[in-house]
């Protein structure tokens, strides 16, 4: 366990700890359609590991993210100091002082990505179109706000009937309040996290 | 129906088997046994992931990143397994 805690990175398999590695080992640059993070002198996006307490688990089911995205995520704590240091070098990775990310109090959102659902766009484009040719009405077809409304969960639910700003003290309790600040747009379900510490 | 189209995100069962460091990571999933059923809260698990950056519609002038997560390797189950 510990080793596994420790471990910083790895070149040669493209693997690092984003807690533990050296942030100028590490670029963020364009793969593909996307900006992911890269070791320096690799092609392809580096595989982070990081060791966590689990919260949630919704790979086996689904959950609904607005009107559209639909995820399989885990929500999961970090080890304390963990984190601080894996937000530090994201940050750090790309040159701003703040980030957004999906935080929920003590709680990381690790999700599939909403790019990667294309198949269930094409189940979306058959069943229109069966209703089309058995000329049922769209009305009944895709509930899809309602598909999955027993799988929510604070981390990733929206809230667009709220007009408050949650208000949110720290990470974990002492640790994070005086290093981060955080605050939460009920409109997004992520937090700014900042290591406004590394700066001063 | 619609749960068979997404993409599996495999989660491994690394109670038993010590990790192979650094190499053990990339082949976690040939290496290891399933993990039984939905991971109870409070497990300890190695979390797989890349991490993505890009720009929210919302907050244009922001930088999001996104914590795309690729596996789960529970190495302490919790109490309510």
């Amino acid at each position: 366990m510990k080793q596994l805690i420790t471990f910083d990175h790895s070149e040669k398999h493209n693997v690092l700890n984003l807690s533990r590695v050296d942030p100028a080992l590490i670029i963020s640059k364009k793969v593909g359609k996307y900006d992911m993070v890269c070791i320096r002198n690799k092609k392809k996006p580096v595989l982070c590991v990081s060791v966590v307490a689990i919260q949630d688990d919704y790979t086996a089911t689904l959950k609904t993210i607005g009107e559209e995205n639909i995820l399989k995520f885990i929500t999961a704590t970090p080890l304390t100091q963990e984190f601080e240091r894996f937000a530090a070098v994201l940050c750090m990775t790309h040159g701003v002082e703040t980030a957004r990310c999906q935080l929920l109090d003590n709680l990381l959102t690790f999700s599939t990505r909403s790019g990667e659902l294309l198949c269930f766009c094409l189940f979306q484009f058959l069943i229109l179109a069966a209703e089309k040719i058995s000329g049922s009405p769209k009305k009944s077809s895709t509930p899809r706000k309602n598909l999955f409304a027993t799988f929510q969960s604070k981390a990733t639910t929206t809230d667009k009937t709220s007009g408050y700003s949650y208000a949110v003290s720290s990470l974990s309790a002492h640790d994070i309040s005086e290093n981060f600040h955080l605050c939460l747009l009920p409109t997004d379900f992520d937090f700014f996290f900042s290591p406004s510490s590394s700066y001063h | 129906m619609i749960f068979f189209f997404l993409p599996q995100v495999p989660i491994i069962d690394a109670q038993d088997k010590e990790i192979k460091l650094p190499g053990g990571l990339t082949t976690i999933e040939k290496d290891f046994p399933a993990f039984e059923g939905i991971i109870p809260a409070g497990s300890v698990a190695l979390v797989g992931y890349t991490v993505g950056k890009y720009t929210a519609k919302a907050f244009p002038n922001d930088v999001s990143l996104s914590l795309n997560l690729l596996w789960v390797a529970v190495l302490a189950a919790g109490d309510d397994a």
